[in-house]
């Protein structure tokens, strides 16, 4: 407690002014945690929803989801598991799991943590319209769920599977009784979980506020105030980062990076995993289907040279479809050789003929580098036509495996070799391409099929191999992962886009 | 007195200047393939942000810089002329047609054409412009021709104004009149009495209308919607400068400062047009 101001009667001269003020420049300063201005998050959109079964993007809904909320399994940077809501897990059999829970969770409504609720969650997110983001079921192939006890719930999936654990940690649980007895707006509003961080508040198309919950399981994580602000622009969010206003700035790009660094901040950077490619769509024009047309794509393009420029070497360009560490170290990438693009083009007979390519705003490079992509096939004689597409049209269309020609796109930053394969198996929901080799759905069955690692490994490498020669995609690079910081904070990003500021603290 | 003699040369003096602008502008533009250094679309990745030559780092074969692909400034400022002076006259004159056709109907024929078309034309002011050429390309796509239709929407109504006011004055007077009074064709009388004395008003309007029709393609391109996006027209550079303006301010500055000095252009000439063209112009002074 700072010392009480000398207390005086009588009239205040100028003597007796300053005096007092003499005191009170002499107290001690207002202790820390009073004065701490909140950890300010941005994003370039607002969040559209709270609810915790409608992720729709890594960042910002689901870096608050991961704040606001538990899952059974964390995913770790790296890709690998640690235990969560669940403090273990074990395989009864290929496709019976039992997860034990943590005992004496409690929501931040005071609800307890018990696997019917787990279980009630689990249903939950198989029905629309939340079935829509959360693939729980779909993508694991889960078909039942049961609660055994009051701390242990069973898992059946309908073959056995290698991304149970993966799906998992992107089921986030919420009390029983808000989520049935609520509608689902108010949810979506006003969001209650188990998680480190308490919901304060929403301003629609501004920001959202937390604070720490300090009765976290898990022990109070280290910052008090948080906020996650929408700042649309990239020069707007850098002049903020520069003017101490906020504290880590998501959506940097390589050409600006320079331009967060000032005495307040500096630039963050880790290997990114988000695969960026120019797919090549199998259901529109004939000449896209041969796959010497494909491979002569890969050579015409000189992919080194975008990575040192355009992406200013902040990132390698893609070595598989597979991410480090689990792809094959032998594969190729293909080489700049334009003779060999045309002489792979003239030699499937479709020489010179246009394609589309297609781009939206969703990264901020996209148009320059389809730009840079578009003059590299020219100069093998074919004529490409840019066309820009509204976000909201190129999801639909590549949904809907619409597109004629080529688009530009990222895949999945995931760590998890089978579900970053299922893409490229014909019947897969996301197979935007549309790439469809009967001989690779086949190994992937077979590697789904077996329980033997070893085993397993050598089937997807076949696979991996096996696509990567096909080329589905022009292979470019690994999106670079660079955030803008503020010194004061100390945190080591995610390659994935999602922001755990409850791993974060303040510098000393 | 001396105000009347003396106003018209001042204004022709800026007159001259603004023909000089769109004269330099309308021969760079026809001359673009002897005059730019470089091809417009091409890019150059090793050479990408290079600095205008008088600056650090810059270099004279990039008199004006480079953009984020490396393609040269000067080079696509003067090939986008031909971009946004095409469009922009294209639009006019479409624009002079349909505007042109409707006020000479309306003036001429009055009564329910006229009310029918006037109301056409309330219809229009009353429309937030933007938005309907917004959505026009959003539902037919890009490209010069929807890009010049949607102009010529925006411009036909000072056309169609200011005809139908001049040739309400006109159609009372005498030699309509004995035209008709002989039997001239009503179509006959529109083209050979009435379109020759509101000509020179047309070609008044028009300047105008090509600036604000050189003006709105570059707004259009600035949002998105315009020509392809990567030909070089001058609002599209501006809209992909805008996004380096504190590491490249280059790319939209040149740009900029050329849609400027062009739509003044325009103006100057319109309006030196409509003294010199229009005698009430300077006595109502």
């Amino acid at each position: 407690m700072p010392p009480a101001l000398p207390v005086r009667s009588g009239p205040i001269t100028r003597r007796s002014f300053n005096a007092t003020l003499a005191a009170a420049a002499l107290l001690p300063r207002p202790t820390a945690a009073a004065s701490i201005a909140p950890v300010v998050i941005t994003s370039d959109e607002d969040v559209t929803t709270l609810d915790p079964h409608l992720i729709r993007n890594n960042h910002p809904i689901g870096s608050l989801i991961w704040s606001l909320f538990d899952s059974l399994v964390r995913r770790r940077p790296d890709g690998t598991h640690e235990p969560r809501l669940a403090t273990g897990w074990s395989q009864v059999s290929p496709t019976v799991w039992h997860f034990t829970l943590r005992p004496g969770v409690t929501f931040h409504d005071g609800e307890r943590l018990d696997a019917a609720g787990v279980v009630f969650n689990f249903n939950r997110m198989n029905q629309a319209p939340w079935n829509g983001e959360c693939q729980l079921w779909q993508q694991s192939g889960l078909v039942a769920c049961a609660a055994l006890d009051p701390l242990t719930v069973a898992l059946t999936t309908a073959a056995p599977s290698s991304t149970l654990l993966y799906w998992l940690e992107e089921a986030f649980i919420g009390p029983t009784a808000y989520l049935r007895d609520t509608a689902p707006e108010l949810v979506g509003s006003h969001p209650i979980g188990s998680g480190p961080y308490l919901f304060v508040s929403w301003q629609r198309g501004s920001q959202v506020t937390l604070r720490a919950n300090p009765a976290y399981w898990g022990g109070a994580p280290p910052i008090r105030d948080v906020v996650f602000r929408a700042v649309p622009e990239l020069s707007a969010r850098l002049d903020e980062l520069k003017g101490g206003s906020i504290d880590l700035l998501t959506g940097l790009d390589p050409d600006s990076a320079a331009l967060a660094v000032s005495p307040v901040s500096g630039v963050r950077q880790v290997r990114g995993l988000r695969k960026m490619h120019v797919g090549i769509a199998q259901h529109g024009i004939a000449p896209l289907r041969d796959r010497l047309v494909r491979q002569a794509l890969n050579h015409a393009v000189d992919v080194q040279l975008m990575v040192d420029t355009l992406q200013r070497g902040t990132t390698t360009r893609l070595l598989s479809v597979i991410n480090p560490p689990n792809n094959d170290p032998a594969l190729q990438p293909f080489a700049y050789d334009p003779q060999q693009a045309r002489a792979l083009l003239h030699q499937s007979g479709h020489a010179g003929f246009a394609v589309e390519l297609a781009f939206d705003g969703r990264y901020a490079d996209a148009q320059e580098t389809c730009e840079a992509v578009g003059s590299f096939l020219e100069a093998v004689g074919l004529h490409p036509v840019l066309k820009a597409y509204e976000s909201g049209h190129f999801a639909e269309t590549l949904r809907a495996r619409g597109f004629p020609g080529l688009y530009f796109y990222g895949f999945a930053a995931q760590i998890e070799p089978l579900v970053e394969l299922v893409v490229f198996t014909g019947s897969a929901i996301d197979n935007a391409s549309g790439y469809d080799n009967p001989a690779v759905d086949a190994v992937m069955r077979q590697a789904a099929d077996v329980t033997d690692a070893d085993a397993r490994a050598a089937l997807v490498r076949q696979a991996e191999g096996m696509i990567w020669n096909d080329a589905p995609w022009i292979y470019l690079w690994y999106l670079p992962a660079l955030y803008g910081s503020s010194h004061r904070l100390e945190y080591t990003p995610r390659p994935d886009d999602y922001v755990e500021i409850y791993r974060a603290r303040l510098a000393a | 007195m001396s105000r009347l003699s003396s106003s018209p040369r001042i204004s022709s003096g800026l007159g001259v200047a603004g023909a000089a602008l769109l004269a330099v502008a309308v021969l760079v533009a026809l001359a673009a393939p002897l005059i730019a250094p470089w091809p417009p679309m091409q890019i150059d990745l090793r050479a990408r942000f290079t600095p205008p030559a008088w600056e650090a780092h810059g270099v004279l074969r990039h008199l004006l810089g480079t953009d984020n692909l490396g393609r040269d400034i000067a080079s696509r400022i003067v090939w986008g002329a031909r971009i946004s002076l095409g469009v922009g006259v294209a639009a006019s004159l479409l624009g002079a047609a349909i505007g042109g056709t409707l006020g000479l109907c309306a003036g001429y024929f009055g009564r329910g054409v006229d009310a029918a078309i006037s109301w056409l034309i309330d219809v229009q002011l009353a429309f937030p412009f933007t938005l309907f050429a917004l959505f026009l390309l959003a539902v037919f796509g890009g490209g010069p021709g929807p890009v010049v239709v949607v102009l010529a929407l925006a411009t036909w109504v000072n056309y169609a104004r200011v005809v139908r006011a001049q040739v309400m004055a006109l159609r009372g007077q005498d030699f309509i009149l004995a035209a008709r009074a002989v039997g001239v064709p009503s179509g006959r009388i529109l083209l050979r009495y009435l379109l020759p004395a509101v000509a020179p008003a047309m070609v008044v309007v028009g300047s105008f209308s090509a600036a604000q029709a050189i003006l709105t393609q570059a707004a259009l391109s600035f949002l998105g919607v315009g020509v392809d996006p990567s030909s070089p027209s001058w609002g599209a550079m501006l809209d992909l400068g805008r996004s380096y303006i504190l590491s490249a301010w280059w790319m939209a500055t040149f740009p900029g400062v050329t849609i400027a000095l062009v739509v003044l252009g325009a103006n100057l000439l319109g309006d030196w047009l409509r003294e010199w063209l229009d005698p009430l112009a300077v006595s109502r002074r």
